[in-house]
Protein backbone atom coordinates (compact mmCIF):
# COMPACT_ATOMS: atom_id res chain seq x y z
CA UNK A 1 0.00 0.00 0.00
CA UNK A 2 2.62 2.46 0.91
CA UNK A 3 4.81 1.36 -2.16
CA UNK A 4 1.91 2.27 -4.56
CA UNK A 5 1.42 5.34 -2.84
CA UNK A 6 4.86 6.24 -3.54
CA UNK A 7 4.69 5.52 -6.93
CA UNK A 8 1.42 7.44 -7.80
CA UNK A 9 3.31 10.34 -5.89
CA UNK A 10 6.78 9.79 -8.15
CA UNK A 11 4.30 9.81 -11.16
CA UNK A 12 2.61 13.08 -10.39
CA UNK A 13 5.95 15.00 -9.41
CA UNK A 14 7.14 13.14 -12.74
CA UNK A 15 3.88 14.55 -14.90
CA UNK A 16 4.41 18.04 -13.35
CA UNK A 17 7.95 18.57 -13.75
CA UNK A 18 8.07 17.53 -17.58
CA UNK A 19 4.77 19.28 -18.10
CA UNK A 20 6.12 22.28 -17.13
CA UNK A 21 9.56 21.79 -18.83
CA UNK A 22 7.78 20.65 -21.64
CA UNK A 23 6.02 24.48 -21.71
CA UNK A 24 9.82 26.58 -21.10
CA UNK A 25 10.89 24.68 -24.24
CA UNK A 26 7.91 25.22 -26.26
CA UNK A 27 8.04 29.20 -25.28
CA UNK A 28 11.60 29.76 -25.63
CA UNK A 29 12.21 28.24 -29.07
CA UNK A 30 8.35 28.07 -30.18
CA UNK A 31 8.46 24.04 -31.25
CA UNK A 32 9.74 21.45 -29.01
CA UNK A 33 7.63 21.02 -26.23
CA UNK A 34 5.81 18.06 -27.98
CA UNK A 35 9.07 15.77 -28.35
CA UNK A 36 9.24 16.47 -24.55
CA UNK A 37 5.43 14.85 -24.15
CA UNK A 38 5.61 12.44 -26.36
CA UNK A 39 8.39 10.97 -24.38
CA UNK A 40 6.03 12.12 -21.15
CA UNK A 41 3.26 9.66 -22.19
CA UNK A 42 5.57 6.69 -23.82
CA UNK A 43 6.94 6.22 -20.28
CA UNK A 44 3.83 6.67 -18.31
CA UNK A 45 1.86 4.35 -21.28
CA UNK A 46 4.70 1.93 -21.58
CA UNK A 47 3.16 -1.12 -20.43
CA UNK A 48 -0.53 -0.41 -21.54
CA UNK A 49 -2.87 -1.97 -23.93
CA UNK A 50 -5.13 0.84 -23.71
CA UNK A 51 -3.39 3.87 -25.60
CA UNK A 52 -1.74 2.91 -28.95
CA UNK A 53 1.51 5.29 -30.18
CA UNK A 54 -1.02 6.66 -32.42
CA UNK A 55 -3.35 8.05 -29.41
CA UNK A 56 -0.21 9.13 -27.50
CA UNK A 57 0.67 11.26 -30.57
CA UNK A 58 -2.78 12.61 -30.86
CA UNK A 59 -2.97 13.13 -26.79
CA UNK A 60 0.10 15.54 -27.32
CA UNK A 61 -1.03 17.20 -29.90
CA UNK A 62 -3.95 18.56 -27.83
CA UNK A 63 -1.42 18.96 -24.65
CA UNK A 64 0.56 21.37 -26.92
CA UNK A 65 -2.06 22.92 -28.54
CA UNK A 66 -3.36 24.18 -25.10
CA UNK A 67 -0.02 25.44 -23.83
CA UNK A 68 0.63 26.98 -27.63
CA UNK A 69 -2.16 29.70 -27.00
CA UNK A 70 -0.53 30.44 -23.41
CA UNK A 71 2.97 30.76 -25.96
CA UNK A 72 1.46 33.02 -28.46
CA UNK A 73 -0.52 35.21 -26.19
CA UNK A 74 2.97 36.12 -24.63
CA UNK A 75 4.55 36.22 -28.01
CA UNK A 76 1.79 38.92 -29.04
CA UNK A 77 1.73 40.82 -25.87
CA UNK A 78 5.66 41.55 -25.98
CA UNK A 79 4.90 42.65 -29.83
CA UNK A 80 7.05 39.59 -30.84
CA UNK A 81 4.53 38.59 -33.48
CA UNK A 82 1.21 40.60 -35.22
CA UNK A 83 -1.90 38.56 -36.50
CA UNK A 84 -0.70 40.34 -39.92
CA UNK A 85 2.30 38.65 -39.68
CA UNK A 86 0.90 35.27 -39.30
CA UNK A 87 -1.89 35.28 -41.52
CA UNK A 88 -0.35 33.85 -44.75
CA UNK A 89 0.55 31.08 -42.88
CA UNK A 90 -2.66 29.62 -41.00
CA UNK A 91 -4.83 28.68 -44.16
CA UNK A 92 -2.38 26.06 -45.59
CA UNK A 93 -1.76 24.99 -41.63
CA UNK A 94 -5.17 24.01 -41.43
CA UNK A 95 -4.88 22.53 -44.69
CA UNK A 96 -2.13 20.82 -43.94
CA UNK A 97 -3.15 19.52 -40.25
CA UNK A 98 -6.19 18.18 -41.57
CA UNK A 99 -4.03 16.39 -43.83
CA UNK A 100 -1.37 14.86 -41.70
CA UNK A 101 -4.36 13.65 -39.61
CA UNK A 102 -5.24 11.03 -42.40
CA UNK A 103 -1.52 10.32 -43.61
CA UNK A 104 -0.96 9.27 -39.73
CA UNK A 105 -3.69 6.47 -40.48
CA UNK A 106 -2.13 5.07 -44.12
CA UNK A 107 2.00 5.68 -43.39
CA UNK A 108 4.63 4.01 -42.29
CA UNK A 109 6.87 6.84 -41.82
CA UNK A 110 10.19 5.71 -40.95
CA UNK A 111 12.72 6.84 -44.13
CA UNK A 112 10.57 9.74 -43.95
CA UNK A 113 11.67 10.23 -40.55
CA UNK A 114 15.18 9.75 -41.01
CA UNK A 115 15.58 11.79 -43.82
CA UNK A 116 13.72 14.69 -41.69
CA UNK A 117 15.82 13.73 -39.14
CA UNK A 118 19.04 15.05 -41.29
CA UNK A 119 17.59 17.90 -42.39
CA UNK A 120 16.91 18.99 -39.02
CA UNK A 121 20.10 18.18 -38.28
CA UNK A 122 22.00 19.91 -40.90
CA UNK A 123 19.30 23.15 -40.41
CA UNK A 124 20.68 23.27 -36.62
CA UNK A 125 24.41 22.75 -37.73
CA UNK A 126 23.73 25.65 -40.07
CA UNK A 127 21.97 28.18 -37.21
CA UNK A 128 24.56 27.42 -34.80
CA UNK A 129 27.70 28.32 -37.05
CA UNK A 130 25.63 31.25 -38.16
CA UNK B 1 3.20 30.64 -53.37
CA UNK B 2 6.23 29.42 -52.10
CA UNK B 3 5.55 30.22 -48.51
CA UNK B 4 1.90 28.63 -49.24
CA UNK B 5 3.06 25.43 -50.41
CA UNK B 6 5.95 24.85 -47.36
CA UNK B 7 3.41 25.76 -45.00
CA UNK B 8 1.51 23.40 -46.21
CA UNK B 9 4.09 20.26 -46.45
CA UNK B 10 5.28 21.26 -42.92
CA UNK B 11 1.59 21.16 -41.27
CA UNK B 12 1.17 17.89 -43.30
CA UNK B 13 4.25 16.66 -41.62
CA UNK B 14 3.73 17.94 -38.63
CA UNK B 15 0.64 16.03 -38.64
CA UNK B 16 1.79 12.61 -39.40
CA UNK B 17 4.18 13.00 -36.35
CA UNK B 18 7.30 12.60 -38.48
CA UNK B 19 8.32 16.27 -37.43
CA UNK B 20 8.19 19.61 -38.66
CA UNK B 21 7.54 21.47 -35.28
CA UNK B 22 11.07 23.44 -36.23
CA UNK B 23 10.83 23.38 -40.01
CA UNK B 24 8.88 26.36 -40.39
CA UNK B 25 11.59 28.36 -37.92
CA UNK B 26 14.18 26.82 -40.24
CA UNK B 27 12.52 28.34 -43.53
CA UNK B 28 11.64 31.44 -42.18
CA UNK B 29 14.87 32.40 -40.53
CA UNK B 30 17.16 30.14 -43.25
CA UNK B 31 15.87 31.57 -46.37
CA UNK B 32 13.40 34.33 -45.56
CA UNK B 33 15.60 35.66 -43.22
CA UNK B 34 13.40 36.59 -41.03
CA UNK B 35 14.19 37.55 -36.90
CA UNK B 36 14.43 34.32 -34.98
CA UNK B 37 11.55 35.24 -32.53
CA UNK B 38 8.98 36.44 -35.31
CA UNK B 39 9.89 33.39 -36.56
CA UNK B 40 8.98 31.38 -33.49
CA UNK B 41 5.67 33.28 -33.12
CA UNK B 42 4.60 32.56 -36.60
CA UNK B 43 5.43 28.67 -35.45
CA UNK B 44 3.53 28.90 -32.57
CA UNK B 45 -0.05 30.15 -34.22
CA UNK B 46 1.28 28.14 -37.78
CA UNK B 47 0.61 25.12 -34.63
CA UNK B 48 -2.14 26.18 -33.25
CA UNK B 49 -4.03 26.53 -37.35
CA UNK B 50 -2.79 22.84 -37.95
CA UNK B 51 -3.68 21.22 -34.61
CA UNK B 52 -6.88 22.54 -34.12
CA UNK B 53 -7.71 21.17 -37.46
CA UNK B 54 -6.24 17.78 -36.43
CA UNK B 55 -7.50 17.55 -33.34
CA UNK B 56 -11.21 17.60 -34.63
CA UNK B 57 -10.65 14.20 -36.29
CA UNK B 58 -8.07 13.18 -33.61
CA UNK B 59 -10.94 13.23 -31.14
CA UNK B 60 -13.62 11.24 -33.20
CA UNK B 61 -10.84 8.32 -34.24
CA UNK B 62 -8.45 8.09 -31.28
CA UNK B 63 -8.88 7.21 -27.99
CA UNK B 64 -7.57 10.02 -25.49
CA UNK B 65 -7.25 10.55 -22.02
CA UNK B 66 -8.61 14.15 -21.47
CA UNK B 67 -8.48 14.94 -18.21
CA UNK B 68 -4.34 14.16 -18.52
CA UNK B 69 -4.00 16.10 -21.73
CA UNK B 70 -5.71 18.67 -20.28
CA UNK B 71 -3.34 18.51 -17.31
CA UNK B 72 -0.03 18.49 -19.54
CA UNK B 73 -1.48 21.16 -20.90
CA UNK B 74 -2.11 23.39 -18.36
CA UNK B 75 1.07 22.57 -16.84
CA UNK B 76 3.13 23.39 -19.96
CA UNK B 77 0.82 26.48 -20.56
CA UNK B 78 2.64 27.81 -17.15
CA UNK B 79 5.98 27.03 -18.14
CA UNK B 80 4.93 28.65 -21.56
CA UNK B 81 4.87 31.97 -19.93
CA UNK B 82 8.37 31.53 -18.34
CA UNK B 83 9.77 30.66 -21.89
CA UNK B 84 8.51 33.29 -24.04
CA UNK B 85 9.79 35.66 -21.66
CA UNK B 86 13.22 34.19 -21.32
CA UNK B 87 12.76 34.54 -25.05
CA UNK B 88 12.19 37.85 -25.48
CA UNK B 89 14.88 39.26 -22.72
CA UNK B 90 17.62 36.65 -24.03
CA UNK B 91 19.85 37.82 -26.88
CA UNK B 92 18.50 36.83 -30.26
CA UNK B 93 21.64 35.64 -31.12
CA UNK B 94 21.71 32.95 -28.18
CA UNK B 95 18.18 31.83 -28.56
CA UNK B 96 19.18 30.94 -32.37
CA UNK B 97 22.06 29.36 -31.03
CA UNK B 98 20.32 27.34 -28.71
CA UNK B 99 17.58 26.66 -31.08
CA UNK B 100 19.83 25.04 -33.13
CA UNK B 101 21.16 22.78 -30.37
CA UNK B 102 18.14 21.72 -30.09
CA UNK B 103 17.58 21.08 -33.52
CA UNK B 104 20.72 19.08 -34.21
CA UNK B 105 19.89 17.21 -30.30
CA UNK B 106 16.44 16.08 -31.62
CA UNK B 107 17.78 15.31 -34.82
CA UNK B 108 20.31 12.96 -33.58
CA UNK B 109 17.98 10.97 -31.40
CA UNK B 110 15.26 10.79 -34.19
CA UNK B 111 17.52 9.56 -36.36
CA UNK B 112 18.90 6.79 -34.29
CA UNK B 113 15.75 5.77 -32.20
CA UNK B 114 14.72 2.40 -32.09
CA UNK B 115 11.38 2.31 -33.65
CA UNK B 116 9.08 0.66 -32.08
CA UNK B 117 6.01 -1.20 -34.27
Amino acid sequence: MRNRYKKYTGLFFAVLFTGLFAGVVNGLFGTGGGIIIVYLLSRLYAGSSEYQTKDIFAMTVGSVLILSVASLVMYASCGAVSFADTADYLLPAAIGGVFGAFLLDKTKATLMKKIFAALVIYAGITLIFR
Amino acid sequence: MLDFIVALITSALAGTGVGGGGLLVIYLTLVKDMEQLKAQGINIAFFIAGSLASMILHIRKRHLNFSLMLFIGLLGAAGSVLGALLAANMNAGIVQKAFGVMLAASGVKTLFAKVKK
